[in-house]
């Protein structure tokens, strides 16, 4: 039986190849997810649902340049939906997330860590979070969840921008080093 | 055996993580420029980041679009298209071929030609 990410990775290459179908199985299986993901993005379900259509246009267009091995399925797909989030809010024409910049951007390259790192990682994050104090694992979560800047951080803690940067480089830090003891 | 990474290299994968993050600053701006040359460390730290941090999608409570989004969707790409058929059409009508011209120019000729052999 194919695993979900397999079955992914099918539906994106036929998709690339304009199977209006696969791309329809595409949206039935990744869009609970997405829709999710942008419902904690968005300030309200019709800016969810507009970025949700933006997110699948994308991979209709883009299909193409999707790599196995460079991102998993599931990750490119919320990359594109974080960055579609942002779209939406900002209408300024362009995405902003500067990973689904990169990803686009990037053609060609050989998958290097991903998977090995992937599966150090993973099962340490969720312990390794529990041990931070708690202000920083949740600034950690609520900034990947529901996106945000360093200004939103900074009002929240009532800093500067630069001694919030100082403080989330600091929590990134501590959880590095403790998902790789 | 691997090196030991430097402190700059340890700043860079903070960055990494930053850009995992979705936050923007211009560090992770220039990163971003270095790993579209080509830079393989910084590319590996994103990927690396990305990959840490993917199980806080777990948390994500999934939902069911309304029908409406796949209707639209469906509808924007079958115009799209219709769109690309169309320009397609209209372009093979508007130009033909050099082709098209070459058999119209050989077969003009070989009509005079043998409306003169033939006369």
């Amino acid at each position: 039986m194919a695993t979900e990410q397999t079955r992914m990775e099918h539906l994106i290459a036929l998709t690339a190849r304009e199977d209006r179908a696969a791309f329809e199985e595409l949206y039935q299986l990744a869009s609970p997810l997405l829709f999710g993901l942008l419902l904690e993005r968005t300030p309200n379900k019709k800016t969810a649902e507009a970025a949700l259509e933006r997110v699948f246009m994308v991979i209709w267009a883009e299909a193409k340049s999707y790599q196995p091995g460079l991102f998993s399925p599931r990750l490119w797909l919320i990359m594109l939906a974080r960055d579609a989030a942002h779209y939406v809010q900002a209408a300024k024409g362009e995405p902003v997330t500067v990973l689904a910049q990169l990803f686009l951007r990037l053609r060609g390259q050989q998958p290097l860590e991903l998977r090995l790192a992937a599966a150090s990682d993973a099962s340490h994050l969720k312990s390794s979070l529990a041990q931070l104090p708690s202000q920083e694992a949740s600034a950690i979560r609520r900034l990947y969840l529901q996106g945000g800047s360093y200004a939103d951080l900074a009002k929240t803690r009532k800093i500067s921008e630069l001694d919030a940067r100082a403080w989330l480089r600091g929590a990134l830090f501590d959880l590095h080093q403790r998902m790789t003891k | 055996m691997t090196p030991a990474r430097s402190s700059q290299d340890k700043i860079d994968a903070l960055v990494a993580a930053e850009i995992a993050l979705g936050l923007v600053s211009p560090e992770a701006a220039q990163d971003v420029e270095a790993a579209d040359k080509g830079d393989a460390q910084v590319l590996c730290d994103i990927q690396a980041w990305s990959a840490r941090l993917m199980p806080l999608n777990d948390e994500i409570t999934a939902v069911v679009p309304p029908a409406r989004v796949w209707a639209s969707l469906d509808h924007k790409l079958q115009f799209q298209s219709r769109g690309i058929e169309r320009r397609l059409k209209g372009r093979s009508r508007q130009k033909p071929s050099a082709l098209r011209w070459a058999v119209a120019v050989l077969l003009s000729a070989a009509v005079l030609g043998s409306a003169l052999f033939l006369g």
